[in-house]
Order: structure tokens, then C-alpha cells, then sequence
């Protein structure tokens, strides 16, 4: 078996959980369900076993029934080692890459301290997430404002922030950049095929080929000082030839700033972000491909990337709790838990996520390690049809239409989301009752 | 600008963008106009009371949702490229609200661009969007969000919002028709 059939096949679930070995990742054996627990992340045996004791600690106390108010709310569990992982992973397969952490994707506090810590730089999409960055003692140089919808008064906070490194795609930002915030470090984004991203952005943000050189012309104009060419592939991609055409464009878009347009600072190349765990080792192969044979290392380009997904998803795992159940038939039921896309599963709504519910605790007993205490379809273990629901009493508060449950699920019952950190907590919302902040419990599985 | 207009019209005019910008809100079961129309009034006159004597705010408007808040400032915004006819918007002084009930296939990002710099030249922090479900180009705009910068609100769980609204409000307007999006200015 290849490392990457390896790694794939523990994902899979039919291999086993994946653990660093110096030099990447290995595949273990002996993991009583890796398919319920792997989900796309590298934690191992102890992680897990952390993870675990977290999730009981919290429930317990809360169905001893002497708890805080509030107890009782969701919570997730946080392991600071896997964003050790992660990070460990990504400068193994993408060494010449420089990870600017997409912010908006979990704007976590001590995520963002660890990877700052890393040396992992900052992508920030708003003013409270450049002032949160800022807070940790960050560096401006370290940041890079990637917002594609600026407001003049985004680009003046930028420039009083001493934030310059920024994205454009358009005559009418360079315009607004030129009045307030000249000096600013511009990285020209351009358009790309995300026909098979889940989110695709390039449809909307990004200039194309064509208009290039009309965007070159009024840098130079304007006398503005480009320092780079940006794109952005979008979220969830599957056909990873896309980067190879990406940075190829990216080499064409340099030769012509640099030859036809004299600009002499163009040195940065931006691959964006749209990274997942379980396609990375698919994703920085056709990368590292491309980069070799248009900007090899010879070229004196700095690389940079936006991933987010790909360090916020894994280190967190959601645990929520069955408020109340109606139902339908003695297999079929509505469950109503306390939480949903209006607090830590917006992903639902706008990210094409699908989270993974998992029977943490019924009738008191845990099934944490149980893979089979769940399934996307009817089997003959999991027979129980439910539907799962947030708190509100909107249409859309749909976390799941249709799961498959081993146990008859009851109110008092628990269940956990996996793989549930990226663009969850981070657009959870106040609103009538709804509680903005949510419990973290923080562990750090490489502590051990 | 300055628009050609009597002061008698243009005072019929914010009135009516009161009323049409309130409308907004009228829950689709509620068809009795008259009594909206005096209920608007009167608020708007409340307001009107407190901001011209200095008396303290009602401690109850502050748990009501946003929207609820009658008697702040409206604008209307026309956008001749993309609509023939304005958006009806109000604001505080934190927060653009706007109403965005047509087509916005195309438009997403002009549209939240002006929006934007409509809100930053108000001094405003906050844009709070309130979108038609059905509306084209919704989709769009939710699955570009993180992207934009945007995050969506619950809307308003009328129950509980019982306890600080009479009863006559809680059954005349509601906000269920909208996904409500907030963008930092």
C-alpha cells in the first residue's frame, strides 16, 4: 500500500487511525470503529481517549443533575494537539507553502494563539478579525486583508491597523485603494474553474484572464505597488487539476505584469484556500506539480495559502443534547436538540456541510467508541429513522432530514459531531436567547 | 439632492417611507391597514416625544428584535441599473436595516458593496440585511457569506419576544418571511 492509499483507506475506515512516524503519518491498526472516529482527522487512540473523558466529564455532571445554569447547553470539545498535527502535516506535503490561517473559518482564541505560535501567518476577512489577530501580539506583516468587498472604510481601517498585504480583483477597489490606503502590498486575484467546488467563489470574485491586463494598465497607472497574483479554487474541490491551471494562469499573469507592464515587485504567489484533511494529500500533489514547473524554486517566489477548513475542522468535536423528541412511529421520530444552524451548525446552511451525528450517551450508558451507534442509511444495527432539529422553530433549522439511530433516542440523550470546528462556532449568532458564546473544553492530546 | 418638492410633499414623502418601510414587517395574516397605520404613528410620534422632551427610553424596546424599532431614520435607496422601483431601509444610530425583497441574481455583490458604503457614510457599525426567502440570487448570497464576511441571525422566536411586546404588536408584525444577514461596516 502507497502512503496515500494508506491514508485514504484510514479514512475509509478500513485500515486504522493515522499517526505521525517523523516523517508524515502512518496507518495503526487495532482501532475498534476508525470509521466513526477518524472522520477526516488525525487524531489517534489518545487523542480520542482525551476527547472522551472531556465529553463525559461535562455530561455527567450536567445528568447528576447539578449543574450551573447553562451547563446543560452545547459544548465542544477542543484538542490543541491536533492543530499540532495538522500543522506538522502541512509542512510535510506542502513545504514551500506558507499557511495564512483563513480567520473567519473558527476565530477561536487559542487556535489562533497556537498557530500563531506555529508561525502559521493570519488571513482576515473583517476589522474584528484583524483587531483579534492584532490582540495576540501578531505582527501587521504577518496579515493579509482578503475581504473581495471592501468598503472604503475596510481599507482605511487596514491602513491605520498598518495591515497592507491585500487581495483586489476590480478597477473600482484599485481606486478606493489608490485615495486611502496607497501604499498597501496588492495581490491581483484572479479567477479560476471551481465548477467542482462545493462553494464556488470564482464565479463572482476574481478577474478574468481577459480583463488582466486592463487591471495591470491601472496599477501601473495609479503608480500602485503589486506584489503578487492570488486565486482562490473554492471550497471542496474534486478535480485538483484546477490548481495546476490556476498557477499556470498565476505564471502568465507575472510574465505579463513584469514584461509588459513594468511592475518589478510582483514576487508573491497566493493559492488560496479550499483545503480538506481527507483530499490533502490528492490536493498538494497536483500543487507541488504545478509549482515545480511554473514557479520552481529557482524563481525566488514566496508561496503563500488561505487554508482554513483544513486546521479549523478537525481539532473541534460538538456535543449536543436532546430536548425533545415527537414521534412519528415506533421507528420514525423528530429529534430536537439544542442547537442548530442558528448557533454552532450554520455550516449547514451555507457551507454544504453535513455533520456526522454520533450517540454520545443513552440511557446513561456512552457509546463514544461505537461506530455502528449510527448511519446515513437504514441498516439492520440502526434501524431507528429520526430527522434531527435545532431549537428554533424555523423551516431551516434542519441539522439532519433523515439518520439511522441503533438506540430508540430519548430526551436526556446526547449525541457529538465530529470534525465540526470550521465555520460553526464562528458564525454562530445572539439572538432572543441564544447564546453566542459556547463552552469550549480545551485538551491538548500531544501534551501526553 | 435637493428635491424639487414642497416641504408639505416631502413630509408626505418620509411618511410614506415610513409606513412603506414598516409594511415590510406587517405580519401576511394582519389586514387590517388602518389600525398599522395608527399603530406607526403613534410610535413614530412616541419617539418623536422622547428625542424632543429627553425622556428615557421604554427599558422594553431594548429586548425587542431591531426591527421592531419604529421611529428611527429611513432612507430610500434607488438603484436605477438593477430595480425600478427604491429598497426601503432604517436605521439607528449602529445599525442599516434594509429590506431586500427582489432579484438579486447578478447583483450580490454591487448590491452589498453600495449597501456598504451607503452605511459607512452614516457612521453606522453594523448592516443588517433582511432577505426574502423566495427571493433569486438568496442562494447565492448564503452560500458566499463566509466569504463576504456576512453571518445569518435567528429570526425572532415570537414567544418568548411576547414578554417585552403588547399584544397587538406582537400580532401585527413578524420577521419570518426574511433570512436575516448582518455584515460589520
Amino acid at each position: 500500500m502507497t502512503t496515500l492509499q494508506q491514508t485514504r483507506a484510514a479514512i475509509e475506515g478500513v485500515g486504522g487511525t493515522l499517526r505521525p512516524n517523523g516523517t508524515g503519518y502512518q496507518v495503526l491498526e487495532q482501532v475498534q470503529h476508525p470509521q466513526a472516529l477518524q472522520l477526516s482527522s488525525l487524531n489517534d487512540e489518545r487523542a480520542h481517549a482525551q476527547i472522551f473523558q472531556a465529553l463525559q466529564g461535562r455530561v455527567e455532571g450536567v445528568n447528576q443533575e447539578n449543574c450551573e445554569a447553562g451547563d446543560e447547553n452545547s459544548f465542544f470539545v477542543c484538542d490543541l494537539g491536533e492543530v499540532h498535527r495538522l500543522y506538522a502535516h502541512w509542512r510535510s506535503k506542502l513545504p514551500r507553502v506558507q499557511p495564512f490561517y483563513a480567520v473567519k473559518s473558527n476565530p477561536n482564541r487559542l487556535v489562533l494563539e497556537t498557530l500563531a505560535k506555529l508561525n502559521v501567518n493570519f488571513d482576515c476577512a473583517s476589522k474584528s478579525e484583524i483587531e483579534m489577530v492584532l490582540s495576540l501580539g501578531v505582527d501587521p506583516s504577518r496579515i493579509i486583508y482578503a475581504n473581495p468587498c471592501k468598503a472604503s472604510s475596510f481599507i482605511r481601517f487596514a491602513k491605520n491597523q498598518c495591515v497592507t498585504k491585500s487581495t483586489f480583483d476590480n478597477v473600482e477597489e484599485l481606486a478606493k485603494i489608490k485615495k486611502y490606503h496607497p501604499h498597501s502590498e496588492l495581490l491581483l486575484r484572479i479567477a479560476t474553474d471551481d465548477s467542482t467546488a462545493k462553494c464556488r467563489l470564482s464565479t463572482k470574485y476574481g478577474c478574468d484572464m481577459q480583463n488582466v491586463d486592463s487591471l495591470l494598465s491601472k496599477v501601473k497607472e495609479l503608480g500602485l505597488n503589486m506584489v503578487g497574483v492570488s486565486f482562490h479554487i473554492g471550497s471542496g474541490a474534486s478535480d485538483f487539476s484546477t490548481f495546476y491551471k490556476a498557477v499556470r494562469d498565476s505564471r502568465e499573469v507575472f510574465n505579463r505584469a513584469s514584461s509588459r507592464f513594468g511592475l518589478p515587485n510582483v514576487k508573491i504567489l497566493d493559492i488560496g484556500g479550499g483545503f480538506h484533511l481527507e483530499t490533502f494529500d490528492e490536493s498538494s500533489a497536483s500543487l507541488n506539480v504545478a509549482l515545480k514547473e511554473f514557479f520552481p524554486e529557482s524563481s525566488d517566489v514566496t508561496i503563500i495559502a488561505e487554508p482554513g477548513r483544513f486546521f479549523a475542522a478537525s481539532p473541534f468535536t460538538l456535543a449536543c443534547h436532546v430536548i425533545a423528541k415527537r414521534t412519528h412511529t415506533d421507528r420514525e421520530a423528530m429529534l430536537y436538540i439544542n442547537d442548530g444552524v442558528y448557533g454552532n451548525m450554520n455550516c449547514i446552511l451555507f457551507d454544504h456541510q453535513e455533520p456526522t451525528p454520533r450517540v454520545l450517551c443513552h440511557n446513561s450508558n456512552y457509546h463514544y467508541h461505537d461506530a455502528g451507534s449510527t448511519s446515513a442509511t437504514e441498516t439492520v444495527r440502526c434501524p431507528n429513522k429520526v430527522s434531527i432539529w435545532g431549537p428554533t422553530c424555523d423551516g431551516l433549522d434542519c441539522v439532519t432530514k433523515e439518520y439511522y439511530m441503533k438506540y430508540e433516542l430519548s430526551v436526556g440523550d446526547w449525541l457529538y459531531f465530529p470534525v465540526l470546528g470550521a465555520y460553526t462556532s464562528s458564525a454562530a449568532t445572539q439572538f432572543n436567547g441564544f447564546e453566542q458564546s459556547v463552552d469550549v473544553i480545551y485538551i491538548n492530546s500531544n501534551a501526553l | 439632492m435637493e428635491l424639487p418638492a414642497s416641504n408639505k410633499q416631502l413630509t408626505e414623502l418620509y411618511w410614506d417611507s415610513i409606513l412603506l418601510t414598516e409594511s415590510s414587517f406587517l405580519d401576511p395574516g394582519h389586514l387590517d391597514y388602518p389600525s398599522f397605520q395608527r399603530f406607526v404613528v403613534q410610535e413614530v410620534g412616541n419617539m418623536l416625544t422622547i428625542l424632543d422632551k429627553g425622556y428615557k427610553m421604554d427599558s422594553k424596546r431594548a429586548g425587542k428584535s431591531p426591527w421592531r424599532h419604529i421611529g428611527l431614520s429611513y432612507s430610500i435607496l434607488y438603484f436605477a441599473d438593477w430595480y425600478s422601483s427604491p429598497i426601503w431601509c432604517k436605521n439607528d444610530s449602529t445599525r442599516l436595516q434594509v429590506v431586500l425583497t427582489r432579484n438579486m441574481h447578478n447583483v450580490v455583490r454591487p448590491l452589498l458593496m453600495a449597501l456598504l458604503e451607503y452605511a459607512a457614510n452614516l457612521n453606522l457599525v453594523m448592516l443588517r440585511l433582511h432577505v426574502s426567502r423566495n427571493v433569486d440570487g438568496i442562494k447565492e448570497l448564503l452560500r458566499n457569506l463566509n466569504w463576504l464576511g456576512g453571518r445569518i441571525v435567528s429570526n425572532e422566536n415570537r414567544f418568548k419576544a411576547l414578554e417585552c411586546l403588547t399584544p397587538q404588536e406582537g400580532t401585527m408584525f413578524s420577521d419570518e418571511k426574511y433570512v436575516i444577514i448582518e455584515f460589520e461596516c
